[in-house]
């Protein structure tokens, strides 16, 4: 349903923070120049583990914490604009959150709750506003006479129904959805899945979508972008992005998601990595991935790679598509597919193969075995 | 399989009840299962299905207290669990039976450095000096890989990230040789580059130190990868219980089948995800015949009748009253 239409796009969007460290006062960059762009009609998912920065930058579009860059709704600069102006263009961006459980306040009714937007942005009487309620609840699923209840008489799935309700309410062209099924358990979780996905037909949404849970990704968006340490270091189409990663940490997250299927989950030779997220406060030289990358040369600690388009969509910041072995855009599994006996789980046990260059392989990884 | 071992537990009829309201309310019941030496068994349900209750039960943190009453027999090495004095629990806690559990932000106490932690647990079971202990702590941390151990064990606990963490608890719980491991939801809050990491960890300290394990979780991907059986819970019963392997690709439950059917896929995109109409009834409206049958796509009238969970084939039991004869239906 995806159109030529930009409805946001970021360019060089950086968030910092200001912290105390072994009592000296130092800032953390949270983002660091992340660009991205949402296209209507389209779900952009947006992965990545804890401190890679995702949350911070659902908050910073959403401007609920400084920015520096810029952000554009539907091709105008609302970067630039006071707190006042911005409220305007606020409804056109809402967001639903993780935990239906807070983000309600329990002594409103889920009626009041939902009518709350209605009456910082728009005139509409109270009789206009409960049709709007009534017409939103069923938009959700829900009975219109629940505008009367309280969130403790609801389940979890049905809260973060009334979460999105209230968050579509001013009729919005962009939601983000940050982790918002992964409190529910997977049957509830899959319902409000599906619902996100009707709405986006229905009412015409745009979602960026934030979660951990990459078999979710996989089945709701439509382009998805993986950060690591406040960068975006590769995004692309979604099945190419599944089918053919570019990235080395791309391929690792993937692979680290255990399959529901004994045989296929036995069979995969897990790449696993060695060590934790670095200290955004102190983030590496070069590529912020280097220290943990199997195949990390000489320039990858020297200089951080620029971005490179890949066939089949999307671009990848890694010096391996213009440096050392030049995989020009191919997949990361074809550096080592070529011989059985130097699969692409060898290279991640650290053991030292021929067509990399001698610093390429330096038992960066554990084995699995 | 040749050679069966005899099980190293074996939990009959478990029941949990609390007082709710002057009445007593089943939390689980009917609960059976049994773990055999070095063998992986994943309690695998929704939440409030009662895997976490069946677990602390056995551990004697559960239907002990007031307002709480525990039937059935849970027999492991010649002792029934559930009949343990509090002495005796002590003794068996961490030292027999171990258990590690889903929050590692919590699990630590934040104020001693973890070797002492650690440390402490061994000298509790162990008569050691504390110096013996504080070398035996390194050595647990060492087998758990966490790097440069002998000065990591004087770290305090947040100085540890979520995954080493993880690591200290394991090491806390290996550290006295016990011959089972109770893991409620181990790798859940964590990443999933860093669940690969543990879920390798465990399967490893299973391997070497021929660890039995109930390994607890709601993620049918986790337990793919590290279980040898499976007993799948839905409100408070075990409805199905068999291998890993036969169970993924032949689910003998209804209840099974719609929860593998509903798993998302990260190889594959569907048209739309699949779910289970309604939700789990709560311990006080269970209802009289099988507790599934509301939401059950393949429910009969016969259904309404009380269920038990039968053998079908060795080694393979299921709840459902209709056996297998539902499954004809099950797609056109």
């Amino acid at each position: 349903m995806s159109t030529d239409k930009i409805v946001m796009q970021t360019e060089d969007l950086k968030v910092s923070f200001p912290v105390r460290r072994a009592g000296h006062s130092t800032t953390v960059q949270a983002v660091r120049g992340v660009d991205i762009t949402l296209r209507a009609g389209e779900t952009l998912g947006l992965v990545g583990e804890s401190g890679s920065g995702k949350s911070t930058l659902a908050r910073a579009l959403m401007r609920l914490i400084p920015s520096e860059g810029t952000v554009k709704l539907d091709g105008r600069d609302v970067s630039g604009l006071k707190p006042g102006a911005f409220r305007k263009e606020r409804k056109r961006i809402q967001m639903v959150f993780q935990d239906p459980y807070s983000s309600l306040n329990p002594s409103l009714t889920v009626g009041a709750s939902i009518a709350e937007p209605l009456k910082v942005h728009t005139k509409l009487s109270a009789a206009e506003r409960a049709e709007r309620i009534s017409e939103v609840l069923a938009l959700v699923g829900l009975n219109a006479d629940y505008a009367d209840r309280y969130p403790d008489e609801f389940s979890g799935g049905q809260r973060q129904r009334v979460a999105i309700a209230r968050a579509i309410v001013l009729n919005p062209e962009i939601l983000v959805c940050d982790e918002a099924v992964s409190a529910l358990d997977v049957s509830t979780q899959n319902q409000v899945i599906n619902l996100l996905e009707e709405l986006r037909d229905k009412i015409g949404l745009s979602y960026l979508f934030i979660s951990h849970d990459l078999a979710v990704v996989r089945h709701i968006s439509d382009y998805v972008a993986v950060m690591y340490l406040g960068e975006i270091v590769e995004e692309g189409p979604v099945d190419r992005i599944f089918g053919a990663a570019a990235h080395p940490y791309t391929q690792v997250l993937l692979n680290a998601v255990p399959v529901p299927d004994p045989v296929a989950q036995r069979a995969t030779t897990k790449l696993l990595l060695r060590g934790d997220i670095p200290d955004p406060t102190n983030p590496p030289s070069g590529c912020a991935f280097h220290q943990r990358c199997p195949f990390a040369m000489e320039i990858c600690a020297q200089k951080a790679p620029p971005k490179v388009e890949i066939p089949g969509g999307g671009v990848a910041k890694c010096h391996l598509h213009t440096s050392g072995p030049v995989l020009a855009g191919r997949a990361i599994s074809s550096l080592t597919e070529a011989g059985t006996e130097t699969g692409i789980g060898a290279a991640y046990d650290g053991t030292p193969k021929s067509t990399l260059p001698a610093v390429a392989v330096s038992g960066n990884l554990e084995s699995s075995l | 399989m040749t050679g069966a071992k005899d099980p190293l537990l074996n939990v009959e009829n478990l029941r949990v009840e609390i007082d709710f309201n002057g009445a007593w309310v089943p939390l689980v019941d009917d609960v059976s299962f049994s773990v055999k030496p070095g063998e992986t068994l994943g309690l695998v349900g929704e939440s409030g299905s009662g895997k976490s209750v069946s677990a602390m039960s056995l551990m004697g943190f559960m239907g002990r207290q007031r307002g709480q009453r525990l039937s059935g027999t849970a027999a492991f090495q010649g002792k029934d669990l559930l009949r343990l004095n509090d002495r005796e629990l002590e003794s068996m806690r961490g030292n027999e039976i171990a258990m590690v559990f889903q929050e590692p932000m919590t699990s630590l106490d934040p104020a001693f450095k973890v070797g002492h932690q650690i440390a402490a647990g061994i000298r509790v079971h162990q008569h050691v000096t504390a110096a013996q202990a504080k070398e035996m702590a390194i050595e647990a941390m060492d087998k758990v890989r966490i790097p440069s151990a002998r000065v990591r064990a004087d770290s305090y606990p947040h100085e540890f990230s979520g995954g080493m963490r993880q690591r200290v608890l394991i090491a806390m719980a290996i550290a006295n040789n016990p011959s089972m491991l109770i893991a409620d939801e181990p790798t859940t809050a964590l990443d999933v580059s860093v669940q690969a990491q543990i879920l390798a960890l465990l399967t490893e300290m299973k391997e070497d130190l021929g660890l039995a394990m109930i390994f607890i979780t709601h993620n049918m991907g986790v337990v793919a990868d590290i279980c040898d059986r499976l007993a799948v819970m839905y409100a408070g019963q075990i409805v199905e219980e068999g291998d890993v392997f036969e169970t993924f690709a032949a689910p003998q439950h209804p209840y099974t089948d719609r929860l593998l059917a509903a798993m998302p896929s990260i190889a594959s995109r569907r048209g739309s995800l699949e779910w289970i109409p309604g939700s789990p009834p709560k311990p006080t409206d269970f209802p009289a015949g099988c507790r599934f049958a509301p939401r059950c796509r393949h429910r009969l009238d016969s259904c309404e009748q009380p269920t038990t969970l039968l053998e079908i084939s060795p080694g393979r039991s299921n709840r459902c009253l209709r056996g297998n004869t539902w499954m004809e239906e099950n797609e056109s």
